[in-house]
């Protein structure tokens, strides 16, 4: 079944795609247009175009550059009234982890492994996060010719050299570590008929490296860890986003306030140390960019853990996933795998011609596809977006039918649910707002500027630089997952609780200049104006 | 545009949204409901019933399913489920635990109506029979795209929640028998032996 073939302009398009694909099939490099790289990401990578930054005018990163999006909610009024103080704590815990995504359950189970006594509380259910939706695979040097090393070079040139080589050392060497234990725990990832892991190669590395559970990875991550924490003695609190953190008068961190979605009542916590996993912003939609973020992927810890004084770092630098759907428009956003631009899929303009290497790296594809777009090769439709075509079906046409849906069984669902058989047609794709490279600024140990408040995760920076490979950022999660935690927990032991105030919200109190805007967001506001 | 009711009320909507970009069209702000927006977390789990079609009750994710015109439907948020977080020690006494921590396993009538309401179409049925069977195996495999969100459980007769079942053989499974990784354990050992301290320390003093 495939929805309403016509005569519209998107059916032209796509019998247009259909007539070219034989020619394609031999896929031949595609001369590079007259402009070199860097002129091409200055010209068309939404990282470079001025419009979309701002220059922060207050809190520890004050004359900095970062997205205005950003740039709004770090600057904006509190969302908390201001009649809550003074507070008296419902809960008290060694330590306090915020977030119930990959990196807060990590930290979780490891803090209360290492004894101490943990609270988990988190904005959605339990898991519901980016790390559930991670198809992709997580990186780790195990082939016999790769090495740590080889990992470290290749994740530091894919920043842009820009990454902490302290922080970044630290994951190739001990990420090995954490699959280990994810394995330990019961994780099945995808093997060969002798129990080794199979290995894709993700773009900007120089060896197979990604290990992966099918194209369900962080979902089999995710289940398995959230019963590891089940089995342990950790306090799990859902639909409770935090909504500022709580410090004492020597600025350190002493525990967070939470909002309970059911009746809108704040309460306090109180905690010896704090470690902060909210994830990334995906859902603030810099520069009205679609993302491929869960529901609440909206900055919250960044903006709490600015105003408490923690500093910032590559908030002017996202990841752009160059394949993002457009149309089928219910699919808006959502992310169409590299690995399917590996197996041999091809990008292709309204004309029917391929314009891009499809594995250079992720910036300069995403900048390819919107070049062709504001040059009037991209294919519009009805609500005004404009994407190009992701030949998918030219794959199968190379190697034999059935293969994309073996190999890629949840994304042909996806499709398949509406209507879309992508056996046989090609899908809509424009780039889509994806990872925050930058964010918190830590040190070895996870700990950001405030004491006693740690930072794991997307929220963190620093390790990635301004450009994150695939793969990196699970990896990441339970690596430093696992290292936070019990720092956090050992540093409980020899910390009191603290005072409980918001004195370090004073500072944000100028004259807004970001109209309406309160902050953290907490959700993203997607009721239609007219409806509301 | 198609007419749909939501929880009692009827809407006029454009055809092409999913249920849930349905449901902020018409105002609402989901706050439940609705978790990673792609069809893997199992947070939008809903019910609707289409006009002329009497009794028949359909299942489905608000994020992965379009309206359809004269839809009637309710979002079911929680489904409230046994839990246990209970695992053999050994792989003799995996089956028995399996009864015993889910007795209801065996209560399988084989209708099959789990699986026409899966919404990841998986052979839901079978892999709870071949749980009971002690085909642990077989039940990892046809189970692993399972998204848990819970509608087999909703409208088994028998009151199973085949998503746990197929969650507690997996990870029994795992926990007994996979085969870790040598290339993993060999390249940690390399690394704690030191093997690339030297590439290491030159590499850094490039930094600077
Ligand atoms: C579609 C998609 C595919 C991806 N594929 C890959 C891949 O293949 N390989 C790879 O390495 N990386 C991939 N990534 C990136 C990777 O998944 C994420 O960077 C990583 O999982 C982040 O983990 P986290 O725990 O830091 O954040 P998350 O997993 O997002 O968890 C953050 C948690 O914090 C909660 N939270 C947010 N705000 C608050 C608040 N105010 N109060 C309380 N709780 C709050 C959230 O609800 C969530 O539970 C992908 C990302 C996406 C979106
Ligand atoms: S919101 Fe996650 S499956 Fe629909």
């Amino acid at each position: 079944m495939t929805r309403g073939e016509n005569s519209s302009p998107i059916w032209d398009s796509i019998r247009r795609i259909a007539e070219t694909r034989e020619q394609r099939l031999q896929r031949q490099d595609v001369p590079l247009p007259a402009v070199d790289k860097e002129t091409m990401l200055h010209r068309y990578h939404p990282d470079y175009v001025e419009d979309y930054f701002a220059v922060l005018q207050v809190g520890p990163n004050k004359g900095a550059r970062v997205a205005k999006e950003i740039a709004a909610v770090l600057e904006s009024p509190t969302i908390l009234p201001s009649e809550l103080q003074p507070f008296t704590p419902q809960h008290k815990a060694d330590v306090l982890v915020i977030g119930g995504g990959g990196a807060g359950i990590t930290a979780a189970i490891f803090a209360h492994d290492a004894g101490a006594n943990v609270l988990l509380v988190t904005k959605l259910r339990l898991g519901d996060s980016n790390t559930i939706m991670a198809q992709g695979g997580v990186q780790v040097a195990i082939g016999a010719d790769d090495s740590p090393i080889d990992h470290f070079q290749d994740a530091f040139a894919g920043g842009g050299k820009t990454s902490d080589p302290h922080l970044l050392r630290f994951l190739v060497e001990k990420g090995p570590e954490a699959i280990v234990w994810l394995e330990k725990i019961g994780v099945i990832f995808s093997k060969d008929e002798n129990g080794e892991f199979l290995l894709r190669k993700a773009g900007g590395t120089t060896h197979p490296r990604v290990i992966f559970a099918k194209d369900y990875t962080g979902l089999e991550i995710t289940r398995n860890l959230i019963d590891e924490l089940r089995k342990r003695d950790v306090r799990v609190v859902e639909m409770m986003p935090t909504v500022e953190l709580l410090t004492d008068e020597a600025g350190r961190c002493t525990g967070a306030v939470l909002m309970d979605y059911d009746n809108g009542r704040y309460t306090a916590v109180q905690a010896k140390t704090t470690i902060l996993a909210t994830g990334g912003s995906g859902r603030l939609h810099m520069a009205g960019f679609p993302t491929s973020n869960h529901y609440g992927a909206t900055g919250d810890g960044l903006v709490m853990a600015y105003r408490a004084g923690a500093e910032v770092r590559d908030m002017d630098s996202f990841q752009y996933h160059p394949t993002g759907v457009i149309y089928p428009p219910q699919m808006y956003g959502l992310l169409v795998t590299e690995a399917i631009r590996s197996e041999g899929g091809q990008l292709v303009n309204d004309r029917g011609k391929r314009f891009v290497n499809e594995t250079e790296t992720r910036d300069f594809v995403a900048a390819s596809i919107i070049r062709e777009c504001r040059e009037g090769r991209g294919v519009t439709v009805e609500s005004g977006d404009c994407g190009v075509w992701l030949d998918i079906p030219v794959i199968e046409k190379v190697k034999g039918s059935n293969y994309l849906k073996k190999r890629f069984p949840a994304m042909f669902r996806q499709f398949q649910r509406f209507g879309w058989d992508i056996r046989k047609h090609p899908v809509l794709v424009y780039p889509t707002l994806h990872y925050q490279n930058g964010g918190l600024v830590i040190d070895g140990s996870g700990e950001t500027a405030v004491r006693n408040l740690f930072a794991v995760g997307e929220v963190a920076g620093g390790i990635h630089g301004h450009n994150r490979l695939m793969g990196n950022s699970l990896l990441e999660i339970f690596t430093f997952g696992r290292h936070v935690g019990v720092v956090a927990a050992r540093r409980a032991q020899e910390t009191p609780f603290g005072a409980l105030t918001l004195q370090h919200l004073e500072a944000f109190t100028a004259a807004p200049r970001w109209a309406g805007v309160r902050s953290p967001i907490l959700l993203p506001n997607y009721v239609r104006k007219e409806s509301a | 545009m198609v007419s749909i009711d939501i929880m009692g009320k009827t809407y006029e909507v454009p055809d092409d949204l999913t249920i849930l970009q349905a449901l902020w069209y018409v105002g609402h702000k989901t706050i439940r409901g609705v978790g990673c927006l792609g069809g893997f977390c199992g947070a939008c789990s809903t019910v609707y019933r289409l006009p002329d079609e009497g009794y028949k009750l359909h299942v489905g994710l608000a994020c992965q399913t379009n309206v359809i015109d004269g839809m009637s439907l309710a979002q079911i948020p929680f489904f409230p489920s046994k839990d246990t977080t209970i695992y053999a020690e050994t792989v003799k006494n995996e089956e028995e635990l399996l009864l015993e921590v889910y007795p209801d396993t065996q209560k399988c009538i084989s209708c099959g109506v789990c699986n026409r309401v899966c919404p990841q179409n998986l052979n839901v049925m079978g892999y709870v029979l071949k749980a009971n069977n002690g085909e642990f195996q077989t039940t990892v495999n046809w189970s692993f795209d399972c998204i848990n969100c819970g509608l087999c459980a909703m409208k088994c007769p028998a009151d199973i929640s085949p998503n746990l079942i197929a969650r507690y053989v997996r990870r029994q499974y795992a926990l007994l028998s996979l085969q870790p990784s040598r290339l993993l354990a060999t390249r940690i050992e390399e690394i704690r032996k030191g093997k690339y301290d030297d590439a290491w320390r030159e590499l850094f003093a490039d930094l600077g």
